[in-house]
């Protein structure tokens, strides 16, 4: 049997989505604890080999600090680490991947050309491994169609950093070495995948994305680790094991018509996290809270300075790590008691329902001269801006006459 | 509509109040102060529009009845509308057309839905102060008048967007100069990525330096080496020069095998063996001489002391038993005395148990007698004697007792047989007064009889117990004559005196015993006197012997003799003591001697095998030989001191030897001070590198601790969010702004035109013709009103136009807006409280003028608390409705 760990997409170093210094360092810490744990993960399941399918960091912002780490972790093994490289990391002249004094347990696959690296265990062979890594950093060829299985006596194992159509999620992620389904053809007995932040198995094949090992902002929300994978004549098994000590989750709050005060958000806040916090009980957690509808709190959760307090109140008040409120929410006006009326306001909320349905009538609205000036659809943003208008619109109108 | 009946059960004051009949449009309700005007003014609103907090609700009655009213109406059409009203807890409502009901709950009555509830209390619900110019000017008024039909709930539309443009540009401008938000997170995004950059060249500098201290390290480590070894080569060259000498040294001893047994100072050696040699000689001669002088005395001692000391173990033995024999001699006499006692005793202890005996005769046969034997018979025999004098004593109570019972047997049965005889001839005769006695007797001859058959059986028993003692009696006796002659078969051969032996009791054991015992101790002084003699005869014969033997005469008294003799013993053996002496220092003397003679030959032998050693070595000439033999002695134990030294000192020098050879170490001065040269500029080398390897781990921990791109990166991404939401925010307002603008734009567009018409109709009817119309002309950033005159003037509705025509132009503006929105659609009954009161009499006439042609389109109801306005209304031609207070 082979035994091994499948992790991916670790992304030392890279940016993260917090709001608060602090959870910025944390998350930092936190990625350099999920890569030890999967080392620890790898020791104590006595696994052959530690397979790393792309993304170790990312290339560019990668810090001295983060390469001893590196080092030192995996000079703990006495088993191969193989590591691929991927769109992040990718090997080419000026990369950090290859110019990294690695431990000689560490074989890096940093070109276009399969390599296949035959784990031993105990003396005798327990695994073959073949990978291919990303030499430049947008790559559109299909790797995948590059490897081949050898017909051998132990399990055949391909590691490679790839996007798989069809794939959940595969949309929020760019398309390098894009490859179809039905190219993880039958030569090899698992399929060590990397790039698509969500872990998951690819259709019923033999073929898994463990995810990225540590959540690193909202879009990345839910458990987060690696795969421990044991591969015999009967087929692949892949046990999930949560890494990340730190765990984003959303929570959507759509109903706030009673919260009229703090404690009630408060409150409703903390019910909603109970429901996720049973999956992650000992983590330390990063808590986006989408608010939105109408809220007697509009003014506090509106405001850039109160809606910070607000955030941070929160995170106490819960006992997590930080907290993003994303506030949406609206005077508590019946919007559409003005539509329609014989009035200026009547008008206005016409004249954005036209602008819904009408180009000319948005872009007649849109400034020329956009303050987001890389947008590259108005149309889209357009649409995007006049989201809650509406409301903002009968409050601003209404004023504190209502 | 027309209202035209209204039934109130409980709305504020009101209650049970029921207004019926209003048949006009033009209606002015009049009633004193707490009549509940305005409630009713309230109740209108409530009937089309229904019950709500901010307004009908507050006219709740505070006993907590219910809220309750009902009203009729007539549309324009003719048809008649009943609506009912009812608030308890929620809200019920129903309405009544063409006489069918349904539930409306608490919605707007439907023919009043063109115009919204908050529209309607804005425009047709006029009180004084809605009526009054506001204070703040006409700028606003215009504003609102113009752009939102006087709707004060909604803020002016250009207001808004001139405030959502202001607010957008607090937050981005396309002006490099402006300070926006954008422009603050911009500057902080340039301070981000200066920061960011220079986290990179940290990162980049960190690598360098980690390198770069590799590098020192490495060649620190050579240094050290070199150092290391230029020390040990200092080390060295003093080590060198011993070893050298040490070599030279060595080399000039030679090989030492030669010399090996040779002193470091053969002259030296030589003139010691020939001093020796000398003091051996002289102390010989001397020693020889005391040897003889110690053999003459022994000599002389011998021949002096020779007799005495061969008897003298005699001697010795004689005087230590010399005691006992002269006390032997003097116990002499008493000895023969104590056996003649003993002897008289003895013969009167004998003749006392056998008066015929002689002691001599019987003493053998007294001591010999078998005592144990003896006691043991005369004990049997005393204790048969007894048994046999109580058997006797029994025998004769037997015979006592069976004689003893013969007679009182016979007497009962001679008693028994006559008391039966008597009876029966008592009986036969008929002798009554014999019966009893006979009887009597009878019986007790028959209790005699009785006791004679039991005295029988017991003399039968006591002869047989006679019998029966006799026979032990008999072989008691027996026994005792057997004791008594096994006594005198004892004592056979001594004349026992009879008495003793008719008795053989405790008395003869005593005087046997005595005797004896008087027999044994004559016996034994008669023994010691025999010794004694023995011993005084031998011991005399002995001394006697001795005394011839050592010279003296024989004649003298045994005491005198032994005197004699110790004292020549004491003499002999102080002699003998002192040749003793002589003899051990004369063997002692003979031992040196010997040793001398030894030590005199190896002495000689040594020095003639050094003398030929150092003569060979000297190729024959002795002197030369001592010389050169003393020569590389010396520098040999020079050689092995400095080699002891440099051991002491921890060297190994073999050790020392091999490292020379591998550093090519040398001895000389040049060579020295190269090296010291050497070392120092490695020494300088060495804290050099030190100091800038410390320098550049400072900076390395500098650095590690410096924030590291990504950390920056998120902040800039933080920051990049912020200004993506604020550049957003910034688009959305501008959006929204445009949005107010066009919007309000259109419902000026479409609004506007018909209602400065009808304004401008209006004011022509208040003002009697003097104007005529109105337009307004939007300016920058306000929209200006004009009243044309009938010289087609335009003047602008501001100061310096005057207070009474702008309240002119501003209730035309009204009525015109509210003809306008009804237009279409059912009119709505316009409701004024408590208005124009305050104006002159000219203008009210004015007013009351515009209001009346007002009704002609709509129902106008006026509440008043003034029966003086009432009057005048009444008088313009209004219907008037009376409420009692």
């Amino acid at each position: 049997m082979f035994r091994f760990v499948h992790i991916a997409d670790v992304h030392l170093d890279s940016p993260v989505g917090c709001r608060t210094e602090q959870a910025r360092c944390r998350l930092r810490t936190a990625s350099y604890e999920a890569l030890r744990a999967a080392v620890d993960l790898t020791l104590e399941r006595e696994a052959a080999a530690l397979l790393i399918a792309g993304d170790l960091f990312d290339d560019e912002t990668i810090s001295f600090q983060s390469e001893r780490l590196l080092c030192s972790q995996f000079a703990r093994l006495d088993v191969p680490v193989i590591y691929v490289t991927g769109n992040h990391d990718p090997g080419g002249r000026k990369s950090r991947a290859l110019n990294i004094s690695w431990p000689d347990n560490v074989h890096v696959i940093a070109d276009g050309a399969p390599d296949r690296v035959t784990v031993q265990q105990s003396g005798r062979t327990v695994g073959a491994v073949t990978g291919i890594g990303h030499r430049d950093y947008q790559i559109g060829d299909n790797l995948i169609k590059r490897l081949s299985g050898s017909e051998s006596d132990v399990p055949e194992v391909a590691v490679v950093h790839a996007w798989i159509a069809g794939v959940r999620s595969g949309e929020w992620h760019s398309k390098y070495a894009p490859a179809a389904e039905e190219d993880l053809h039958a030569g090899f007995d698992y399929w060590a995948l990397g790039h698509v932040h969500r872990g998951q198995q690819v259709g019923s094949l033999p073929a898994y994305y463990p995810g990225n090992i540590q959540g690193r902002n909202s879009g990345e929300v839910g458990p987060r680790g690696g795969l421990y994978v044991e591969v015999d004549q009967g087929g692949a098994h892949a046990e999930f094991v949560q890494l990340a000590p730190v765990r984003w989750e959303v929570v959507s709050l759509n109903n706030v018509r009673d919260v009229v005060n703090w404690d009630r958000l408060s409150a409703k806040v903390a019910r909603e996290f109970e429901q996720v916090l049973p999956g992650g009980r000992g983590l330390e957690w990063i808590l986006v809270v989408e608010l939105s509808g109408q809220c007697p709190l509009y003014k506090q959760l509106m405001d850039e300075d109160e809606l910070q307090e607000v955030e941070r109140g929160l995170a106490d008040e819960i006992g997590v790590l930080e907290v993003q409120v994303r506030s949406a929410v609206t005077r508590p006006l019946a919007v559409d008691d003005y539509r329609g009326g014989t009035h200026p306001l009547g008008a206005i909320l016409s004249v954005l329902d036209q602008a819904r349905e009408d180009h000319q009538m948005l872009k007649s609205l849109l400034p020329d001269e956009l303050a987001r000036s890389s947008v590259q659809d108005r149309s889209e943003y357009g649409r995007r801006l006049l989201r809650g208008l509406d409301e903002e619109a009968v409050a601003r109108m209404v004023g504190d006459k209502s | 509509m027309r209202l035209t009946d209204v039934q109130v059960r409980a709305f504020g004051p009101l209650k049970d109040v029921d207004i019926t009949g209003i048949s006009g449009d033009f209606v002015v309700v009049y009633g004193p102060n707490e009549a509940g005007k305005s409630s009713l003014f309230e109740l209108i609103c409530a009937l089309l529009y229904g019950l709500y907090k901010d307004s009908s609700l507050l006219y709740v009655p505070w006993n907590d009845e219910a809220l309750e009213l009902s009203g009729d109406m007539q549309l324009r059409s003719g048809e008649k509308v009943s609506v009912y009203r009812k608030w308890a807890s929620s809200a019920q409502g129903r309405v009544t057309v063409g006489g069918v009901r349904k539930s409306i709950a608490n919605k707007t009555l439907s023919f009043a839905g063109h115009i919204p509830r908050e529209l309607y209390r804005e425009l047709y619900m006029i009180d004084c102060e809605r009526l009054r110019f506001p204070p703040e000017g006409w700028d606003s008024l215009q504003e609102l008048l113009m752009s939102g039909l006087g709707l004060s709930f909604l803020r002016p539309a250009s207001q808004v967007a001139s405030e959502l443009v202001d607010e957008a540009k607090k937050l981005w401008s396309r002006h490099g100069n402006a300070k926006t938000k954008d422009k603050a997170y911009e500057q902080e995004l340039k301070r981000l990525r200066s920061e960011r950059r220079q986290a990179k060249q940290n990162d980049d500098e960190l690598r360098q330096c980690v390198v770069h201290k590799q590098q020192l390290e490495d060649e620190l480590t050579l240094v050290r080496n070199d150092l290391a070894e230029v020390r040990t080569v200092l080390k060295l060259i003093p080590l060198s020069k011993q070893i050298k000498r040490i070599d030279d040294l060595r080399a000039r001893a030679g090989d030492m095998k030669e010399i090996e047994g040779l002193p470091s100072d053969p002259r030296q050696a030589l003139a010691e063996l020939v001093n020796e040699e000398d003091k051996l000689a002289e102390r010989l001669e001397q020693l020889e001489e005391d040897a003889d002088s110690q053999q003459r005395i022994i000599s002389e001692v011998h021949a002096q002391y020779q007799k005495v000391l061969e008897q003298s173990s005699d001697i010795r033995s004689l005087i230590a038993d010399s005691t006992g024999l002269l006390q032997a001699i003097a116990s002499e006499q008493q000895l023969l005395l104590d056996e003649h006692g003993q002897q008289t005793r003895a013969q009167t202890a004998v003749q006392d148990l056998a008066p015929t005996a002689e002691l001599t005769e019987i003493a053998d046969r007294v001591v010999d007698i078998n005592w144990t034997e003896l006691k043991h018979q005369v004990s049997r025999w005393r204790e048969v004697n007894i048994q046999r004098a109580g058997a006797q004593q029994e025998l004769c109570h037997h015979h006592a007792v069976s004689g003893a019972l013969l007679p009182p047997i016979g007497v009962f049965i001679m008693l028994s047989l006559a008391s039966v005889a008597a009876g029966i001839i008592s009986g036969l005769l008929g002798v009554q007064w014999l019966v009893a006695p006979a009887l009597t007797a009878a019986v007790l001859s028959s209790a005699g009889g009785l006791f004679s058959w039991w005295a029988g059986q017991r003399r039968e028993m006591a002869v047989e117990q006679r019998r029966t003692a006799e026979d032990k009696y008999n072989r008691l006796e027996q026994q005792w004559q057997a004791r008594q002659g096994k006594i005198r078969e004892l004592l056979t051969g001594i004349p026992v005196s009879p008495v003793y032996l008719e008795g053989p009791d405790e008395d003869l054991v005593i005087v046997i015993r005595e005797a004896r015992d008087c027999i044994e101790r004559w016996r034994s002084v008669r023994e010691q006197v025999q010794q004694n003699r023995e011993i005084v005869d031998s011991g005399r014969g002995r001394i006697r012997e001795i005394a011839v033997a050592c010279g003296l005469s024989e004649k003298d008294d045994v005491a005198v003799l032994v005197a004699q003799l110790s004292e020549a013993l004491d003499d002999a053996n102080t002699a003998k003591g002192r040749v003793v002496q002589v003899e051990e220092s004369l063997q002692s003397i003979y031992r040196e001697i010997n040793q001398l003679n030894d030590g005199l030959v190896r002495i000689r032998a040594e020095r003639d095998k050094l003398e030929k050693a150092l003569s060979a070595i000297g190729d024959g000439n002795l002197q030369q030989g001592s010389m050169s033999v003393q020569e590389r002695w010396e520098a040999f134990v020079l050689a092995s001191q400095l080699e002891e030294e440099l051991l002491r000192e921890g060297h190994d020098i073999d050790g020392v030897r091999g490292e020379i050879e591998r550093l090519a170490v040398c001895s000389d001065m040049e060579y020295q001070e190269q090296m010291e040269m050497k070392y120092g500029a490695l020494e300088g080398r060495r804290d050099q590198l030190l100091a800038e390897i410390s320098t550049v781990a400072a900076r390395i921990d500098a650095l590690v601790d410096s924030e590291t791109v990504a950390v920056i990166d998120g902040r800039i991404n933080h920051m990049l969010e912020l200004r993506r939401d604020v550049q957003e925010r910034r688009d959305r307002l501008v959006l929204l702004s445009q949005a107010v603008a066009i919007g309000d734009r259109l419902f000026r567009e479409q609004h506007q035109p018909d209602v400065l018409r009808r304004a401008g109709e209006y004011l022509r009817i208040i003002t009697g013709g003097r104007y005529d119309s109105m337009s307004i002309e939007e300016q920058s950033q306000r929209v200006v009103l004009y009243i044309h005159d009938a010289g087609g003037r335009l003047l602008p509705v501001d100061k310096p136009l005057s207070r009474g025509t702008r309240d002119q132009v501003f209730l035309a503006l009204r009525l015109a807006i509210c003809d306008h929105l009804d237009e279409g659609y059912e009119p709505l009954p316009l409701t004024l409280d408590e208005v124009l009161i305050n104006w002159d009499q000219e203008r009210r006439q004015q007013g009351i003028q515009i209001l009346k042609s007002a009704a002609a389109a709509r129902q106008v109801l006026l509440f008043t608390c003034h029966r003086w306005l009432a009057r005048e209304l009444v008088t313009a031609g209004a219907e008037l409705i009376e409420l009692t207070s």
